[in-house]
């Protein structure tokens, strides 16, 4: 195993511990779903692993298109900052690498994300990055302690009841994905 | 599914929420999606709707959410589980053990995930493989577990907001 690279904005590769499928030993379904799941899917350990599994990875790709990338409800980049700190918190170097480099890119507040990817959750933030830090954080533990007062918090910051679904449900989202991408295998420097 | 229609999370949840599922129904057609591939008729074998609704029952436990414990302990019964079974997830879900081998290694796995998945080896992963479940059977039961945790927290934020 790698050393442990720290949480960084650097692009790494995932290197899967269970054997991915080959390309060309796929269906023309399975390609299929690889092609719904990620421009990169089909040269992509992490989705060549998980197709083992058509059926769930087609549909969970189906519930992360829905709650990534729609058109309506919360701006992509309060997404992908709940997305980012529930990584954070889970430890995920690897999600926290992707979602924190698309935060910078639509919300384009690099010192905010590189203050919570170097400290974490506790690091100062604006005011709506704070409630969705701690919301976040709240919702990440078990038992998840997400309550009243996070939903106040983010009220008061602007957001709506329905945004802050959206964000809960980026949030949930990550909690699926961590755990896959930490326990199915690990991130590399790029060579 | 006609909007009326009860779907999963709303069993977990009695139905809190429903304007702000309303508003969202590709999500929450995606979640009701991934229950059915993960826990309906066509998941895949190679691991049994049992251990399926056993392993999501620990998780439940885990997370503090009674409605879903119960939810899953009632389809482990439906699905053929023993009370020994039952027994063996519940008090995996209090001592992160128990069970025949198979069952034990799953939910071994499970609070692993739930609780330190950034502590996960390729170690981990073989002694899954150890106690006879098969590659497709490691992803599968992983994204179950992974569900899970997505699932219950949406049902926490139903739950909270829709209070």
């Amino acid at each position: 195993m790698s050393d442990k690279i720290p949480f960084t904005f650097e692009e790494l590769v995932w290197k899967s511990w269970s054997h991915p499928a080959r390309l060309e030993d796929c269906t023309p379904a399975q390609i299929a779903v690889l092609e719904e799941s990620d421009p990169s899917a089909k040269t992509n350990e992490y989705y060549l692993t998980l197709i083992r599994d058509e059926q769930a990875l087609k549909a969970r790709s189906q519930l992360y298109n829905a709650i990534m990338y729609p058109r309506e409800g919360a701006r992509r980049a309060d997404r992908e900052f709940a997305a980012t700190a529930e990584s954070r918190v889970n430890g995920c170097v690897f999600c926290a690498s992707v979602h924190a480099r698309l935060f910078v890119t639509f919300g384009k507040d690099r010192p905010s994300m590189a203050a919570l990817l170097d400290e974490g959750i506790g690091a100062e933030l604006p005011p709506k990055l704070r409630a969705i830090a701690d919301f976040a954080a709240a919702l990440a533990a078990v038992p998840p302690a997400a309550g009243p007062e996070h939903v106040a918090a983010l009220r008061e910051v602007g957001y709506s009841d329905a945004e802050i679904g959206d964000i809960g449900n980026a949030v949930a989202m990550f909690a699926w994905a961590n755990r896959l991408m930490l326990t199915l295998g690990e991130p590399e420097r790029k060579a | 599914m006609s909007e009326h229609t009860p779907d999963t999370i709303d069993r977990l949840t009695g139905g809190k929420g429903a304007d702000l599922k309303a508003a969202r129904g590709t999500v929450w057609a995606g979640l009701e999606a991934s229950h059915q591939a993960l826990f309906g008729p066509d998941a895949i074998a190679d691991i049994t709707p049992a251990e399926r609704a056993l392993v999501a029952l620990a998780v439940s436990v885990w997370h503090a959410d009674e409605p879903a414990a119960s939810f899953y302990a009632t389809a482990a019964l439906d699905a053929g589980a023993t009370d020994t079974d039952l027994a063996a997830a519940r008090a995996a879900a209090r001592a992160g053990q128990g069970g025949a081998e198979r069952l034990a290694a799953l939910l071994a796995h499970a609070h692993l995930l739930t609780f330190a998945p950034a502590e996960a080896s390729p170690a981990a992963l073989q002694s899954l493989r150890d106690a006879g479940i098969s590659e497709d059977g490691i992803i599968s039961a992983s994204q179950l577990i992974a569900y899970v945790a997505h699932q219950l927290r949406a049902a926490h934020v139903l739950r909270l907001i829709g209070a």
